[in-house]
């Protein structure tokens, strides 16, 4: 907002309060009932904060350092089988592929991270899409947003990514004068993908007769078994 | 002729008490530049976009800022006030003088900055309070939303002086534009003019100046910048008003 919309309205308000105070000869009590009833809002308040809950807070869900699922790390630099986050898979798509065919693979709209495994005993091209979303909800837009979804036409792969979820959030600053003399400071950048702890990754199932081809560009990386 | 002898200080101590009804209005005009800066941090003082590939985040920044600005507002009004003749007729149903005048002004402005310091921390938990429950966003970060009993401190004792600060510096530009009937239009003139040349001279000259009051980490010395400051400010504005004190 801008200084000078404040000022004005500060100046009318003020005005005002004058313009009534004197007409209505406001005097000397209704000045100290008035610093009297504005401190017992504040003493209220301040007892109504004594009782807002830590756990109503973001950050208090969000597990410490090397505890985060970090499922894209975990199943491609740690092993850990993608089975292990069966909880997070949110949908899945399966293709009939010729064998000896190329196929090449394409994102639409968003990139994310591909990981790709090599099946020695399946048919199918398996496309699996596995999201994890932070707990607090997305704020509801208007319009169409989209949906994710995989076709394959003409051997092109093609991934289609919905619309990016929106969140609204807030968050307190602690600075001046609260921590003049204390070795805290407030920390006013963000953190909040850290927070929301948001994820979203596609696993692909590719028999061993397919090629799979794809721009450098894209983030995709092979399992080695 | 009376024969009863009057010290200072019972001179002082009536004319404060005195004061303190006489000027309610200092402690009305407060609470309503409070409340009003209560609302303007309802919108968020800063905020900010992220963007990441399936995630977009608006996020709104709150703090206790428009509360500390219109109350430094507020009490620099207020002592410029203070030294204006009509108000400084009023300091006159009592037996006393100029010094004894300047004193209880002071004190009622000590008390002043005592109470809006009070004030203005416990508006900061009213601003927690009304985001938490009135507005529809989840709050993300509770490190920076719970205040200590050492940050409550802390707070108070800094803008304890921070607004008595302003005060003493309200007092004696208040005090300089009675010397003559056209300084109250030069003086914030001189003022804001000085400023930049001292800026042009020397870069970062008020930078410099307010690093030197509000980056103090130690509180004794915090406490050491502002109160010689503040009380060569006042004795300026006193031996100036001595000598240009004639009441008609």
């Amino acid at each position: 907002m801008s200084v000078i919309p404040i000022f004005i309205i500060l100046i009318v308000i003020i005005g005002g309060f004058l313009f009534f105070q004197n007409r209505w000869n406001l005097g000397r009590k209704f000045g100290y009932f008035l610093l009297g009833g504005y401190t017992l809002f504040l003493v209220i308040t301040f007892v109504v904060y004594l009782f807002i809950p830590v756990d109503a807070f973001l950050d208090e869900d969000f597990p410490e350092d090397g505890e985060t699922k970090d499922m894209f790390h975990s199943v491609v630099y740690n092993g850990v089988p993608i089975k292990e986050f069966a909880e997070f898979e949110k949908a899945s798509w399966d293709f009939n592929v010729a064998e000896g065919e190329s196929i090449w693979l394409t994102t639409e709209y968003y990139d994310f991270p591909v990981i790709i495994e090599r099946v020695d005993d399946q048919e199918e091209l398996k496309v699996t899409l596995y999201e994890m979303l932070p707990d607090v909800e997305p704020v509801e837009l208007f319009g169409d947003q989209g949906e994710d979804g995989v076709v394959l036409q003409s051997n092109n792969l093609t991934i289609y990514s919905r619309e990016p979820y929106y969140y609204e959030l807030g968050q307190f600053e602690k600075e001046f004068p609260f921590t003049r003399f204390t070795a805290e400071r407030a920390e006013i950048y963000m953190h909040a993908l850290d927070i929301l702890n948001f994820e979203k990754l596609y696993y692909i199932h590719l028999p061993e007769h397919v090629e799979l081809l794809y721009s450098p560009d894209m983030y995709v990386e092979w399992l080695r078994n | 002729m009376s024969l009863n002898r009057v010290n200072a200080s019972d001179i002082v101590k009536k004319q404060f008490q005195y004061k303190l009804k006489a000027y309610v209005g200092v402690f009305t005009s407060l609470v309503v530049v409070q409340i009003i800066a209560l609302i303007f941090s309802y919108g968020g003082t800063g905020g900010g976009f992220s963007s990441s590939n399936g995630i977009d985040v608006r996020y709104q920044t709150y703090t206790v800022d428009n509360v500390i600005v219109l109350t430094s507002l507020w009490a620099l009004i207020h002592a410029i006030i203070l030294t204006t003749k009509k108000d400084w007729q009023h300091a006159f149903p009592f037996v006393g003088n100029s010094w004894t005048n300047n004193l209880s002004n002071i004190l009622l402005l000590l008390f002043a900055s005592i109470i809006a310091a009070v004030l203005t921390v416990l508006s900061a938990f009213a601003i927690r309070v009304i985001i938490f429950h009135f507005v529809n966003e989840d709050l993300f970060r509770s490190y920076t939303f719970f205040l200590t009993a050492e940050n409550i401190l802390s707070g108070w004792y800094v803008l304890t002086f921070h607004f008595f600060f302003i005060c003493a510096i309200g007092y004696f530009l208040g005090t300089v534009s009675r010397i003559h009937p056209m300084l109250p239009i030069l003086v914030p003139v001189i003022m804001i003019g000085l400023l930049i040349v001292f800026e042009q001279i020397h870069q970062g000259f008020m930078i410099e100046i307010a690093t030197f009051y509000y980056e103090e980490t130690n509180p004794a010395l915090f406490f050491v910048k502002m109160v010689t400051t503040s009380t060569i400010l006042f004795a300026v504005s006193v031996f100036i008003s001595n000598r240009t004190e004639v009441r008609t």
